[in-house]
């Protein structure tokens, strides 16, 4: 029904376009990937290394206190796969910019929140990309984006969306191809319409 | 809903061309499925735009 795809050829011809487009298009020296734990920026964070050079790629891991441990544990798996230098992975708890944002506006409910903590992110990853003079590579894929599953300026405000044209199915393949974890590969996270349920990634309008 | 449902009918519309009736009998699945999968696209239209400029002409808002 949904074909598949030759993953060895869509590896090696993103990362050609990634390279092309970071390095001769945009004029920058690398990328910042903000990783999850979800399958999404797994591939994403493992084509940057490729593509761009693990010490050109950096890594940011952010979680609030909405993240589950077991996504964050995840996150570390994924930062060691992609092969990156130490020095080029940060943690950052966002959970005190959301209280700050709590004390500014008040109590928010959780997809509020939540939505909040996509932006901050956005913020947090755009801050580091232009110190070092790289972009923000997005995670989104073709699914997501064409459900409009994604929080607008928030995981939607990137600069390059590599995974953009290939649907949640085929990046679990890609992924699986490129050796991630089955357990991050197959991660049956799935789209929740908002409400009561909605648990990490949450859309917005 | 799982992508194993919405990825064969986001092909079988975006990149097939197929209708929702089409779509949903390619994929076995029923039209109120796609039509709520298409429903869930056309709402989010506006998060894969670019902010749209409201434009106004010079010769209506400038004064004198």
């Amino acid at each position: 029904m949904l074909p598949r795809i030759n993953a060895a050829k869509v590896e090696r011809l993103l990362v050609e376009a990634l390279r092309r487009y970071v390095f001769d298009e945009a004029g920058t020296r690398g990328g910042v990937v903000g990783v999850s734990g979800g399958v999404d920026s797994a591939v994403a964070a493992v084509l940057t290394a490729r593509a761009l050079g693990p010490e050109n790629t950096h890594l940011m891991i952010l979680p609030s206190a909405a993240t589950p441990k077991e996504d964050l544990e995840d996150a570390f798996l994924v930062v060691e796969h992609a092969g990156v230098p130490r020095e080029n992975v940060e943690v950052v708890d966002i959970e005190p910019v959301l209280q700050a944002f709590d004390r500014a506006l008040g109590e928010m409910t959780p997809l509020e929140r939540g939505n909040v903590a996509a932006r901050v992110r956005m913020t947090v990853l755009h801050q580091r990309a232009y110190r070092k003079r790289y972009l923000v590579i997005g995670s989104g894929d073709r699914s997501e984006l064409l459900i409009g599953y994604f929080t607008k300026y928030g995981d939607g405000g990137v600069d390059v969306l590599p995974l953009g044209g290939l649907y949640k199915t085929w990046v679990r393949q890609l992924a699986l191809h490129l050796g991630l974890p089955e357990r991050i590969a197959l991660n049956a996270q799935q789209p929740t319409l908002p409400g009561p349920g909605t648990r990490r990634r949450l859309s917005s309008e | 809903m799982s992508y194993d449902v919405i990825d064969p009918v986001l092909h079988a519309v975006f990149d097939l061309g197929l209708s929702a009736e089409e779509a949903a009998g390619r994929v076995g699945i029923s039209i109120s499925t796609v039509e709520r999968i298409l429903q869930m696209h056309k709402r989010s239209e506006h998060k894969r735009r670019p902010p749209p400029v409201l434009n106004l002409p010079l010769s209506e808002i400038l004064e004198g």
